[in-house]
């Protein structure tokens, strides 16, 4: 092989042009607006993001927690008896009565799309679909065998940037055949959806160094006449006091996919509000549907204001409908900041005895340093639950701002890996979900 | 200020020291965008989705001081991601092979032996093309490509050897002694 490769090339002249007739592209002037545009951009996604990664967290290990005891409701094991083919897709939905209903209805809209590349063959089966969200039902399988772990790496709308992604995947044996799963879509500030969704996937392979240059991709038509006129409002407007902290309800809206609530907290409560224990919808036959455990499960419209997400009772067709709930996470709001003491390791401001830090240093993994935090709990509505319990940025004395690149929890453990720099001690967290809370009766007639 | 305190203002959200990241790299973002996408709006629309996708993941990176390879590397993430997609769309139809630009060279011979380049190095496999066009079109060294490609130097050498081999055959220029 040559040596010298800077040299190489030479005998090719029309290389050594390229420069300069690269160099004599003019600059657009508008391009420091694109600039500006593209940071303004980042930062609404940059927000949207988060919120809906920390509530995919959540979710998976909820979904854990349940994916030993899948059961269907008699209707529905019923129903997907007579359709073979379709009860794998009912078990990826379970935790989701109004998705469960949804197909009961004969709701989903059959696709059928394959695109094959590198003996992996991706299938879109099939849809559910209505203005406010997109759940689509894809399968792989493993074509000629190849024995190596994949993950779903990237899923993209180019065309529809404005549309929010949401998947999980499920680790896979080097041994696999197949794998289902769901990607749920979402349009961002009451967008639409467009009339096809052209989709791309990457799949890569964990086993080997090189990836496959390759994208799975799909135009997924969406027959928008399945669902239109569908969505149905309700204006509450009515605001509750719960121990002298206000809360208001605003507009509900009813999506066959979900349901969607404004909900907003008085700026002048003297409680931050992290999250409802039990918020519900009950009909009049005292049928609960809950919120939205597996998947985005709300998103801000501003620092004091949210949508919420229930689990739809669209195809009940209640006469009436009530919305309930009696505990609330809270912590009052000179409580939150979390002081830790690099050196002493030693809490030096907390919201009461149940936190205590464990461990302060060396994480295993590389540059990354560890908090180890215990939070002792015997409140029977945690049971099972792993409390998310900082906001991920974090300051040190110098009043400069660091993130935290991902936590963990096991039993009454908490783990906050924190890059390894020489901070000014102490490191200033936020709590941003607690279990300490407020109980009042909030029972309100939707209708 | 240096380029690493500038970066770490803009992961404290410090969206002028974002901005004045980016606008170092303003120029060279454009034109490779615009080699890869052949026009001004697809170009400058690159230009905005690679900012957007930076703001987002600036908190991921970890060398402050080759912001700039790993400002290209998302842009041209981005802009492989475009052609393919216009591919698609014009089914299956090289959108690469589009366009001759109107700005082009003077004398005509010149025009058509880049045109001809250009195609030769667009049916190279992407890894190879994607070499060629950092070092040639761009004028990145052999270290700032493997930084940019997240590779060994030894690859890339070894990728620029094959590619130019691969160009030397599709210009008619086999059988000439190339050491």
């Amino acid at each position: 092989m040559n040596e010298y490769p800077n040299k190489e090339g030479q005998d090719i002249p029309q290389l050594g042009a390229m420069k300069e007739y690269m160099e004599d592209i003019p600059i657009p002037s508008d391009i420091d607006d694109k600039i500006w545009s593209g940071i303004r951009a980042g930062r609404q996604r940059r927000r949207r993001r988060v919120y809906s990664r920390i509530a995919a967290y959540t979710a998976c290990l909820l979904l854990l927690a349940s994916a030993a005891s899948v059961r269907f409701s008699p209707a529905v094991a019923a129903y997907v008896g007579e359709i073979p083919g379709l009860r794998p897709f009912v078990e990826l939905i379970h935790y989701d009565k109004g998705l469960e209903l949804a197909i009961e209805n004969d709701f989903m809209q059959p696709i059928g799309l394959s695109d094959e590349h590198d003996g992996i063959k991706v299938t879109i089966d099939g849809m559910i679909a209505d203005e406010s969200r997109i759940i689509v039902f894809y399968t792989i399988e493993n074509m000629d065998g190849q024995k190596s772990v994949v993950s779903l790496n990237k899923v993209e709308l180019p065309d529809n940037r404005d549309i929010s992604i949401s998947h999980g995947f499920y680790a896979n044996n080097e041994d696999w055949k197949s794998i289902q799963g769901t990607i749920d879509f979402y349009p961002n500030d009451q967008g639409e959806f467009p009339d096809a969704l052209n989709l791309q996937l990457e799949i890569d392979k964990v086993t080997e160094t090189a990836t496959i240059d390759a994208d799975w991709g799909f135009s997924i038509p969406i027959d928008k006449a399945k669902f239109e006129g569908m969505k149905e409002t309700y204006a509450i407007n009515q605001t509750v006091t719960v121990e002298g902290q206000r809360i208001t309800f605003g507009k509900m809206t009813v999506h066959p996919t979900r349901i969607e609530l404004e909900t907003a907290y008085d700026p002048a409560n003297t409680k931050k509000l992290f999250y409802f224990d039990d918020l519900r919808l009950e009909d009049e036959k005292g049928e609960i549907f809950g919120t939205i455990t597996n998947g985005v499960s709300g998103s801000d419209i501003s620092e004091n204001s949210h949508v919420l997400y229930f689990q739809s009772n669209y195809f009940r067709k209640p006469e009436h409908l009530y919305l309930r709930a009696s505990s609330i996470r809270a912590l009052d709001k000179d409580k939150l900041e979390v002081k830790v003491d690099l050196d002493r390791r030693e809490l030096l401001a907390l919201p009461d005895s149940l936190l205590t830090i464990k461990e302060a240093g060396a994480s295993d993994e590389d540059g990354q340093d560890m908090l180890v935090f215990g939070l002792k709990n015997e409140n029977p509505l945690d049971q099972g639950r792993a409390y998310s319990l900082f906001d991920m940025e974090y300051t040190d004395a110098s009043g400069q701002s660091f993130r935290s690149s991902r936590t963990g929890s096991s039993g009454e453990e908490y783990r906050l890996y924190i890059p390894r720099k020489s901070y000014q001690s102490p490191l200033t967290l936020r709590i941003a979900d607690y279990p300490a809370r407020i109980h009042g009766d909030i029972n309100i007639k939707i209708k | 200020m240096g380029n690493e305190l500038l970066v770490a203002a803009a992961k404290r959200g410090d969206d002028a020291a974002f901005y004045s990241l980016i606008t170092q790299h303003k120029e060279k973002m454009y034109r490779m965008a615009h080699s890869y996408l052949k026009n001004e709006t697809d170009a400058l629309e690159a230009v905005q989705e690679a900012t957007c996708r930076a703001y987002m993941q600036i908190h991921k990176l970890k060398e402050p001081e080759y912001f700039g390879s790993w400002l290209i590397r998302i842009l041209m993430n981005y802009c492989a991601d475009e052609v393919k997609r216009k591919a698609r769309r014009n089914d299956g139809q090289q959108a690469a092979a589009a366009a001759l630009d109107p700005h082009a060279a003077s004398a005509e011979s010149a025009l058509l032996e880049r045109v001809m380049l250009e195609s030769a190095v667009e049916q190279l496999d992407a890894n190879y093309k994607k070499v060629i066009q950092l070092k040639y079109y761009h004028d990145l060294t052999i270290t700032e490509i493997a930084r940019t490609l997240q590779k060994p130097e030894g690859t890339i050498k070894t990728w620029l050897h094959k590619a130019l081999g691969g160009l030397r055959q599709r210009l008619g220029k086999e059988g000439e002694p190339n050491e």
